[in-house]
């Protein structure tokens, strides 16, 4: 309903009002009652304004209310769904990362040497490619190749000794595609065997290049 | 002038177990001595220390005469005579009957007292020759409350280079390497102890690997490689302060450090620009030279005593040999040929004899090559035998071996006939480092 009408509405209503006050005066009619009834015919128009006018207030909160309601709604659903998909992305990639470190995990970690070389046997090739390849495609991957010695021969010459070795796995590796700054090289010597035997058994086992990840 | 003429009437008994770069060096003057020292082998010289007296009422926390006895014995020049047979316990020429110790084979005798100083003790000695009966040597030595090992020691130092020519190196101290038997997980320490082993103390602890100490000149700091950072770096540390500085460590190896004669160098080992080379660090401008360019092994370099040269393990022919090198001109000479593993060379204080690791039939000994005629001979006949040590007066050479499965100290004079170990009360110790003289 438009405003204008419910004005006249409301003003013909107050005359109603008005008339009807004068005559339940009784016959006698004088100026006294005469403005009583005005007043409170006035006082009625009032009340009407202030009540058109908050449940128009109302009105407009409610619309606004149910419109915010629903896109709240909306935004959240979208959210979810946005955010169900990408975990699910995550989830797939975290589990091919953690198959490929698992991958990483799994392949040799120590490379043996024969005395006093620091040729790169054809048994550890496999190994060796595996990591290289992981290292490829983690760029952000990081190993520490240790160089070791068995205890035969001086000390400073099997830390030389120990970082040959070092550096031959690293120039493998950096063949195979890993970038040098990867890999750093650390050499031991003799200094932190594995078996603390005196005889070939043990030096074998102590003559080599463990591959530690310092970052997957 | 009673010295010169003992010297003279003891070379063919003392010097022919003694080192032969100590003859060599003290014939100059005197060539006839040297011919009479292939006389007499094997025959230490009889000699009794008597029970020093104290006059203090407390007894003393040391026994100095037995340190001195025990000193003399361990050179293997002299056979000490067991107190239980002493017929006598004079402490001062008067109360010396020659006859006496005559009578017991004794060729010299010492005595001497021990008396409480202003701030410790004060040791005086003297020495006598049974056979001509006269005191041939006598001294004061003066030290501190906790000094009477060193005072000790000092009475061995005199005695010693009374009766042989040669300064004592009883009064000096061994640095070394100890870890626990077990490999993993191991703790590693480096340990300063005086020349017998006694009075060890701890420099450092880590549970990474401690190598390589190297003895300043003025023996009171040390420079070692610890890998504490899980990578390899070169400290120098003052041995009584405790205070150590890192030197500038490069990616690579950092080792095998070298005090040059004058204290003012270093030299050491990096791998910075591809393998390891030998460099020299001037510790006061920090400068550091590159001193072999060679795409084989350059390591363990040691300075000759001129400091115009250095010594050092090179694969540069296949095979690890001792190599100079003249850091004036570059030039490059090999010093070993015999065998196919020669290494850590180091020389006498005379320059005349090189000291090194050699490998034959597949066994690592403790070798000495004359300089001078070229000649190998091996000092040691056990296995895995390395990283020589030469005492500062050249008669002894500490090495660490195998002993019943484990790392030892042991030590051999330099022409093998003496020969003694240093076991550790546990786990194994290795790299002994002989200290210069302490003054």
């Amino acid at each position: 309903m438009p405003v204008g009408n419910l004005s006249k509405v409301i003003a013909s209503s107050v005359l109603v009002v008005f008339l009807a006050a004068c005559s339940s005066t009784g016959e006698t009619t004088d100026a006294t009652s005469s403005t009583q009834a005005a007043q409170a015919a006035q006082a009625a128009a009032d009340a009407a304004a202030l009540a058109e006018s908050q449940a128009l207030e109302e009105a407009q909160a409610e619309a606004a209310q149910a419109a915010a309601e629903a896109t709240e709604q909306a935004a959240q659903e979208a959210a979810q769904q946005a955010a169900d998909e990408a975990a699910a992305v995550a989830q797939e990639l975290a589990q091919q990362q953690q198959q490929a470190q698992d991958a990483a995990q799994a392949l040799a970690h120590v490379i043996y040497f024969d005395f006093d070389q620091s040729t790169i046997k054809a048994e550890f090739r496999t190994a060796l490619n595996g990591h290289a390849a992981y290292l490829s495609q983690n760029p952000t991957a990081k190993i520490v190749l240790e160089g070791h010695a068995d205890e035969r021969g001086t000390r400073e010459y099997n830390i030389a000794l120990g970082e040959r070795r070092g550096n031959a796995v690293s120039r493998y590796l950096v063949v195979q595609g890993v970038s040098v700054d990867a890999i750093e090289v650390v050499s031991f010597g003799e200094e932190r065997p594995v078996n603390a035997g005196h005889d070939s058994a043990s030096w074998a086992e102590n003559r080599r290049v463990e591959i530690r990840y310092i970052n997957y | 002038m009673i010295r010169i003429n003992l010297i003279i009437r003891l070379l063919p008994r003392v010097l022919v177990t003694t080192l032969l770069s100590a003859v060599l060096a003290t014939s100059v003057g005197a060539n006839n001595l040297v011919i009479e020292i292939t006389q007499g082998v094997d025959n230490p010289v009889p000699i009794a220390v008597v029970p020093f007296h104290w006059s203090g009422t407390k007894a003393l926390k040391e026994d100095v005469a037995q340190i001195v006895d025990a000193d003399l014995e361990r050179s293997g020049q002299f056979k000490a005579l067991k107190r239980s047979l002493m017929l006598s316990f004079p402490y001062q020429e008067a109360d010396v009957y020659y006859r006496d110790w005559h009578y017991l084979a004794t060729e010299y005798l010492v005595v001497g007292t021990v008396s409480a100083s202003e701030n410790g003790y004060q040791v005086d000695y003297q020495l006598f020759d049974v056979q001509r009966q006269v005191a041939i040597d006598g001294g004061r030595f003066l030290g501190g409350r906790n000094d009477l090992r060193a005072l000790g020691h000092s009475v061995s130092d005199a005695v010693y280079e009374a009766l042989t020519g040669l300064k004592g190196a009883f009064r000096t101290r061994v640095a070394y390497v100890a870890a626990d038997k077990k490999v993993n997980p191991s703790y590693y320490k480096l340990l300063v102890a005086d020349a017998d082993g006694h009075d060890a103390k701890e420099i450092l602890k880590s549970n990474q690997p401690i190598m390589s100490p190297s003895w300043s000149r003025d023996a009171k700091k040390l420079a070692y490689v610890s890998f504490e950072t899980n990578r390899p770096a070169i400290y120098i540390q003052d041995i009584t302060t405790g205070k150590r500085e890192r030197i500038k460590s490069f990616k690579g190896i950092n080792g095998a450090p070298a005090w040059s004669p004058d204290g003012n160098k270093l030299a050491l080992v990096l791998s910075k620009d591809g393998n390891a080379e030998i460099y020299v660090l001037d510790l006061n401008t920090k400068r550091l030279t590159r001193v072999t360019k060679h795409y084989g092994i350059d390591t363990e370099p040691f300075w000759s005593v001129d400091g115009e040269h250095i010594l050092f393990t090179s694969d540069r022919g296949g095979k690890p040999q001792i190599y100079q090198i003249t850091l004036d001109t570059g030039w490059v000479e090999r010093l070993t040929f015999e065998g196919d593993y020669n290494a850590r060379g180091s020389l006498t204080h005379d320059g005349r004899f090189l000291v090194l690791v050699s490998r034959h039939d597949g066994r690592f000994h403790i070798a000495v090559q004359d300089l001078q005629r070229g000649t190998m001979s091996l000092l040691t006949q056990s296995n895995l035998d390395e990283s020589p040590s030469v005492a500062p007066n050249g008669s002894m050479v500490m090495y660490s071996t195998q002993d019943g499965g484990r790392d030892i100290l042991a030590a051999v004079s330099i022409d093998g006939k003496v020969k003694f170990k240093l076991p550790a009360n546990e786990g194994v110790v290795r790299e002994p480092a002989w200290s210069p003289y302490l003054n």
